[in-house]
């Protein structure tokens, strides 16, 4: 009785499904993932001020007049509280908020200014959606 | 039909076959419900930050946010014609209140017989006396908070279906539990509205909805009490909890080399000194574990955990000053990072 398969055969049967799991494989993580995008989201009381691109490293200043400002350093995967001129500075010593670090911070993806009412989250976009970016100026976001 | 065409119609068909299973690989990941985005909403309500994140729609969250409006209208102590501020100067008169806060007081009232006067909302008279916010480090004077002690007795608090009754010069400070039965109202809410995937916190009170998209618990940091403002001592994997934590870092002044810090103790008026540098809770409500992480703050580390092992599903961690760290019997802890 002669072998129903030839090894030449299990050799192309094993390049196609190699070729297609690959394929597979490339099309899901495409697909559901879309790699990790993040963007710094910035609220001024209840209201969504802005929101900016992370990457290359500057400084977003958020004027809301009558010498209440922050400035937000922006870095390629974070962001943190450069300055602000509240009375604690509690958050100045808020850290950097990084896509590395953001799910084992006390305040997770947030950095507070309670006396300025000054938010910044790290919204992680998971590749659902692309996010309505601003640019941003010279380095500065001033109403 | 010969071995060989057989052999090439059935590798036709095993190409086929691999490649439409690698196509609907594709299409499923294509066609696949896409999750709903993640989205936030930030208001700043009872003097602190209140940030919803939830995978919904962004006006089911502003909607969320609506409410907390409401709730500081009605149970702030400084808003004039607000039910506290009512009850607070009604000169011992009875005064009609929402249910809200009647709930709030009803689970006051328990925590504070659970234990034994450890937690108290009548404690408004002292804390008025002491200033944890402003930056200057001042003593009340100590004729001041024993004259102040007195008016401090949860027993005399009467509650009569939607009636309260509290006797004159004596004020109730429901701020401390309040955040947390905002967040439990708010999580409800968003439940009922068929979210099933939030994390809510209310100046540190965080509440979790489910679990993430992914289908891994909310990772929630509890601080180190000696680290920066944001260092986390541990993480807790939460689904469908909360956790509030009591500290002494959160707010204080020192003096002379002593911290005082805004904890105070219902029997003495000053700050309570026990070796607890915090005491988290972990349990359903957010409401209960705001007022027994104070509760068990104040009766320390022994009779403290002794009160959360009599307690069913609630858990809690203490963590000393020289950072030990003790867990009630049922803590899921999934990873220390100092």
């Amino acid at each position: 009785m002669k072998e129903f398969f030839k090894r030449k055969d299990a050799l192309i049967i094993g390049i196609i499904v190699l070729m297609v799991a690959v394929i597979a494989a490339v099309i899901l993580v495409i697909g559901t993932s879309g790699g990790t995008k993040a963007h710094l989201a910035i609220y001024v009381g209840d209201v969504l001020y802005r929101e900016v691109e992370l990457g290359e490293e500057r400084t977003v200043t958020v004027n809301q007049g009558q010498g209440v400002i922050n400035k937000v350093h922006v870095t390629r995967d974070g962001f943190y509280m450069e300055s602000s001129s509240c009375d604690n500075q509690d958050c100045v010593h808020q850290g950097e908020v990084t896509l590395d670090n953001y799910e084992d911070r006390v305040l997770m993806n947030w950095i507070v200014c309670l006396p300025n009412q000054v938010t910044l989250e790290l919204v992680v976009d998971d590749g659902a959606e692309e996010p309505p970016i601003e640019e941003v100026e010279d380095g500065t976001a001033e109403e | 039909m010969n071995h060989s065409n057989s052999r090439r119609a059935f590798l036709r068909r095993a190409a086929a076959v691999v490649l439409a299973a690698a196509l609907l690989l594709a299409g499923c990941a294509a066609a696949e419900e896409p999750a709903p985005q993640q989205n936030s909403a930030v208001g700043f309500y009872f003097d602190t930050v209140i940030t919803l994140s939830a995978y919904c729609d962004q006006e089911l969250l502003d909607e969320a946010l609506a409410r907390c409006e409401y709730y500081e209208n009605t149970l702030s102590k400084t808003v004039e014609g607000s039910d506290v501020w009512n009850i607070n100067h009604a000169g011992g008169q009875p005064v009609t209140v929402s249910d809200d806060t009647i709930a709030l007081l009803e689970t006051a009232l328990r925590a504070s017989e659970l234990s034994d006067g450890a937690f108290d909302v009548t404690i408004a008279p002292v804390t008025a006396l002491w200033d944890f916010t402003s930056g200057e480090a001042v003593l009340p004077d100590d004729a001041d908070i024993q004259a102040a002690l007195p008016l401090v007795d949860y027993t005399q608090i009467k509650v009569e279906g939607n009636t309260v009754t509290l006797p004159a010069g004596m004020m109730i400070d429901l701020g401390g539990i309040a955040k947390g039965y905002i967040a439990d109202e708010l999580a409800a809410f968003l439940r009922e509205k068929g979210v099933t995937s939030a994390d809510l916190n209310l100046g540190g009170n965080v509440i979790t909805i489910g679990r993430k998209p992914d289908g891994t618990a909310w990772r929630i940091g509890v601080q180190n009490p000696h680290g920066s403002r944001d260092e986390s001592i541990l993480i807790l994997n939460l689904v469908d909890a909360t956790v509030v934590t009591s500290g002494n870092y959160e707010r204080y002044f020192e003096l002379d080399g002593v911290r005082y810090h805004h904890i105070l103790d219902p029997e003495t008026g000053y700050p309570v000194s026990n070796g607890l540098a915090s005491v988290s809770i972990i349990t359903q409500s957010s409401m209960y574990a705001d007022a027994l992480s104070t509760a068990c703050y104040v009766l320390g580390l022994e009779e403290g955990m002794a009160l959360i092992e009599e307690l069913e599903d609630v858990e809690a961690i203490f963590i000393t000053e020289d950072l030990e760290v003790h867990y009630s019997s049922g803590v899921v802890v999934n990873d220390s990072i100092n």
